[in-house]
């Protein structure tokens, strides 16, 4: 076990003033023996320094998910002190900082506020009442009267800044402390400029491609077409005499030129050529993966992941039988910022600068390229251009260390576009068969769902194993009583991210049936905002529309009528359809498509608007409603919403990878297009007010968009699109 | 060797003309603030004013620049207040923020422009410009916003005391 001392020191905040480990509620460790007590597992800090400075150690990342904000002021609120006067610190890797849902410090799954709401809050509330109790010793009255207020203790018109109380509150003995009550909240459930937004809008905030070191150099490098490949031979036909560059090197999975910038190394390594050593990826193109998924739907039964009753027998003795193929194709990240990753690394050390979701699995792989041990690795963490899971992966820390290991050189690794688009860890292509069966009255009595697609997790495993299995394992056998742990290897058992979404389908259905053909053409794949939520949702939505369309009903009324035990998933429905006014577009020829989805603790509705003109689509207006559980910033959860129903809608019109001989066709912005604004909707969010625990808001709202524009499409033109991305044909 | 002003002071830089004025700036000149994405001039992210007019550095070699002035947006304002940025932040415009100086910096150039910009001029002004988080529907709302500042002269409101209410 860890003294606090060495703790401290291996954060490098060792110093004066009151530090306060936040305890991890519910996971206190067990002692070992009776006679031991109970000792704290500190997860983030809170610091308050003789100058009155108040620092709050983040430990999760900031890619514009707002969690920096929000985390911030959970503690702020807890002080009574105004977030913006709170400074806050990205937190270094170390293992008393894992995210408790999962077993690794990694951000992603939407899971900050609701995996830290009562720990930051529990500790925010424990340095205020020690702070009020060490003022009331310095004025010598009563606590009660002792008042928190943005960073001092008043009293009686006089005030003592936090800072000079710091020192004696962490002396003192925990205290007893309860948690404001929701009438007392100043923070909580307020909008508030964003904590971020400043330094984004002056150009100050410093993502990972903008570290500067000294006599650092910018690497681009030539990667094997076919993911995988690499290098049998090499020529640098000069690139190594071109102005500015400082090196070529190979590694394993490609060359590299490091010189003085991005354009100069990018021209050189234009001389470089390669022969690669292809892998079996180099065999597949699309239209035989096409075929394979196809002829797997029908020939394999699968895995089955959910069995209520006995939906084949129910659909078979259906008044109405109903069957669809849905598809969807491979997708790319195509982050605004590129990935990168800076690399100093001598015999005994190296850093790490990287804008990635999971530091610690950078530690990880830097670990075993460089062969230095995990505590000579530090890993800091930098804003994010753009994360939506693409950074859960570490490829580029991999190949960072790698050049940084072959060159002697600190080293900058930034992937151009094409590096970035051709060589991500794609959202999963799918081919879903869907059946079901209506009673004569228009009621679902059996659901069949059977995905044939490839795992997620076979190709993450690699490098999270890395992080977890050697530094974590032990622990987590004491951790996963205490329920860590479960999310990750249940997760690596099952791959729940390719039926996620389906196995939980939420309508009153008595006999469902969900199933997955595992299938992998060996293109790597990773998670995408919302992961499986993305595929499922557009298959069940467009699916429901079918099955309305087939009783005769109202889509509307038939999902309301298949939803009387999951208020939550009505409640947005119904708000939707209320605000959205159903039924009435606002815009003259545009018709409507509605869809919901729960997902990550939340339930989000939307209501699209769009009109087509010949094969032309034209989106006009989203409406949104969404439950999220109690809200800490709601301008934040209505920003999360706006993006995800633009990041949604992206896919649902342009997304599409496509592989010819296991290269990816698409190398850009030209060929992989995002929504622009002259294309974007208006998008209007209303929020449900929940006292429920707080859900994600990261990803929800990117499901329901793509089914429920396919079902505005289809109220327009009467052509079902069963394939992503939604193409008309007239 | 190539002359120009880049946010007010004089460079002298001994760059190949045909490098991209992006990549001088960030990688040579050490100011970050003006974003990669692409390279094409297809996302926006490394827009600049190069005398007051909007421009993608990836696409524009040193060469084209020789005499000019370039504003970046580390230069569009000294104390980071332009009404423009105001009007971002008040607004809770960026997520990840990437984009966003680029965005910033067309903005900027439109309402240099013009002053009352309709959502068809916003929208031809801006489309250049890629947010992959979605903002778009903000960027709008903040580029009404600051419009109606600089027609009503709110620039001159002091930054010290819009930021005293940053914390609610």
């Amino acid at each position: 076990m860890q003294t606090r001392r060495e703790f401290l020191k291996t954060l490098g905040i060792a110093g004066s003033g009151l530090i306060l480990p936040v305890a991890l509620s519910g996971c206190v460790t067990a002692p070992s023996t009776p006679s031991q007590p109970a000792t704290w597992k500190p997860n983030a800090w809170l610091r308050i320094t003789p100058e009155n400075d108040i620092l709050f150690y983040l430990d999760r990342v900031e890619m514009g998910q707002g969690t920096m904000t929000g985390l911030t002021t959970l503690i702020g609120e807890e002080l009574n002190t105004a977030p913006n006067l709170i400074q806050v610190i990205t937190a270094p890797v170390h293992k008393d900082f894992i995210n408790p849902l999962y077993g690794i410090q990694i951000t992603g799954g939407s899971t900050s506020i609701r995996s830290d709401h009562d720990r930051l809050r529990e500790a925010g509330a424990e340095a205020r009442e020690r702070l009020r109790s060490a003022a009331a010793l310095r004025f010598e009255v009563g606590i009660e009267k002792m008042q928190p207020v943005d960073g001092y203790i008043e009293y009686n018109g006089a005030r003592i800044p936090f800072g000079q109380l710091a020192e004696s509150a962490g002396q003192l003995s925990k205290p007893k402390f309860k948690l404001k009550s929701p009438s007392q909240y100043r923070f909580i459930g307020k909008p508030g400029i964003r904590l971020d937004a400043a330094m984004k809008a002056r150009g100050t905030g410093k993502f990972g491609i903008d570290t500067q070191l000294p006599d650092l150099y910018t690497a681009v490098l030539k990667r094997c077409p076919v993911i995988g490949g690499t290098v049998k031979s090499w020529q640098a036909n000069g690139a190594d005499q071109m102005s500015r560059v400082k090196k070529v090197v190979a590694v394993p999975m490609g060359v590299a030129v490091l010189a003085d910038s991005f354009w100069h190394a990018q021209r050189a390594l234009e001389k470089v050529t390669v022969e690669w050593e292809l892998p079996a990826l180099a065999q597949r193109s699309s239209a035989d993966i096409k075929t394979e998924f196809a002829r797997l739907a029908k020939e394999e039964s699968g895995r089955s992941t959910r069995s209520d009753g006995d939906a084949e027998d129910a659909i078979a003795e259906a008044a109405y039988p109903l069957k669809a193929t849905y598809t969807v194709p491979y997708l790319a990240h195509a982050t605004m910022e590129p990935m990168n990753c800076t690399v100093r690394l001598s015999d005994d050390a190296c850093e790490i600068w990287a804008p990635t979701q999971a530091p610690d699995v950078c530690a990880a792989v830097a670990e075993e390229v460089s062969g230095l041990r995990r505590s000579q690795i530090k890993v800091h963490t930098t804003l994010i251009g753009g994360g939506f899971g693409r950074r859960l992966n570490v490829d580029y820390a991999v190949e960072a260390v790698h050049i940084a290991k072959a060159s002697g050189l600190p080293v900058k690794l930034v992937f151009s576009r094409e590096d970035d688009i051709r060589h991500d860890f794609y959202r999963p292509a799918a081919h879903t068969e869907l059946a079901a069966g209506l009673d004569a009255r228009g009621r679902i009595t059996g659901w069949s769902h059977k995905n044939v697609c490839p795992a997620i997790l076979t190709w993450s495993f690699q490098e999270l194993a890395k992080a977890v299995l050697p530094a974590w394992l032990p622990d987590g056998m004491v951790s996963g009583t205490a329920g860590l742990g479960p999310m990750l290897y249940g997760s690596m058992l099952a791959d729940p991210p390719s039926t996620e979404g389906a196995m939980e389908y939420s309508y009153d259905v008595e006999n469902v049936e969900v199933s997955h053909v595992q299938s992998d053409p060996g293109l790597r794949t990773g998670f995408w905002r919302s992961v499986g939520h993305s595929i499922n949702a557009f298959m069940i939505e467009s699916f429901m529309d079918e099955l309305a369309e087939k009783a005769g009903q109202d889509p509307v009324q038939f999902r309301l009528a298949h939803l009387s035990h999951n208020p939550r998933m009505a409640g947005v429905l119904k708000l939707v359809a209320e605000k959205g006014n159903w039924g009435k577009p606002s815009v003259a020829g545009a018709k409507q498509g509605i869809a919901v989805h729960p997902s990550f603790g939340s339930y989000v509705a939307q209501l699209v608007e769009a009109s087509v003109n010949g094969n032309e689509i034209k989106l006009h207006r989203v409406v949104v409603a969404a439950d999220c559980g109690r809200i800490i910033n709601p301008d934040i959860v209505v920003a999360q919403m706006e993006g995800g129903v633009i990041f949604g809608l992206t896919a649902a019109l342009k997304g599409e990878i496509s592989l010819h001989k296991g290269v990816v066709e698409q190398s850009g912005f030209s060929d992989y297009q995002l929504l622009r604004m002259n294309e974007a909707p208006k998008v209007e969010v209303h929020l449900v007010n929940s006292n429920e625990e707080p859900g994600g808001v990261g990803e929800p709202g990117v499901p329901p968009a793509a089914p429920a524009l396919a079902n505005a499409l289809f109220a327009a033109t009467g052509q079902r699109l069963r394939d992503l991305p939604l193409r008309l044909t007239s | 060797m190539t002359s120009f002003t880049l946010n007010g002071k004089p460079v002298q830089l001994d760059a190949e003309p045909e490098m991209p004025l992006l990549w001088a700036i960030r990688d040579l000149l050490g100011l970050t603030g003006t974003k990669y994405g692409c390279g094409q001039g297809l996302c926006g992210a490394c827009t600049v004013h190069v005398d007051g007019q909007a421009q993608r550095s990836c696409v524009t070699p040193l060469s084209a620049i020789a005499g000019k002035a370039v504003t970046t947006i580390e230069g569009l304002s000294a104390a980071g207040d332009h009404p423009v940025q105001q009007a971002w932040i008040q607004n809770n415009v960026p997520q990840c923020g990437y984009c966003q100086p680029g965005q910033i910096m067309s903005a900027s150039a439109l309402l240099a422009n013009n002053p009352n910009p309709t959502d068809s001029d916003i929208d031809s002004a801006m489309s250049g410009n890629l947010c992959r988080c979605g903002t778009y529907g903000r960027i709008r709302i903040a580029i009404q916003d600051a419009a109606s500042r600089l027609n009503n002269n709110n620039s001159a409101a002091p930054y010290a005391a819009f930021q005293e209410n940053l914390g609610g």
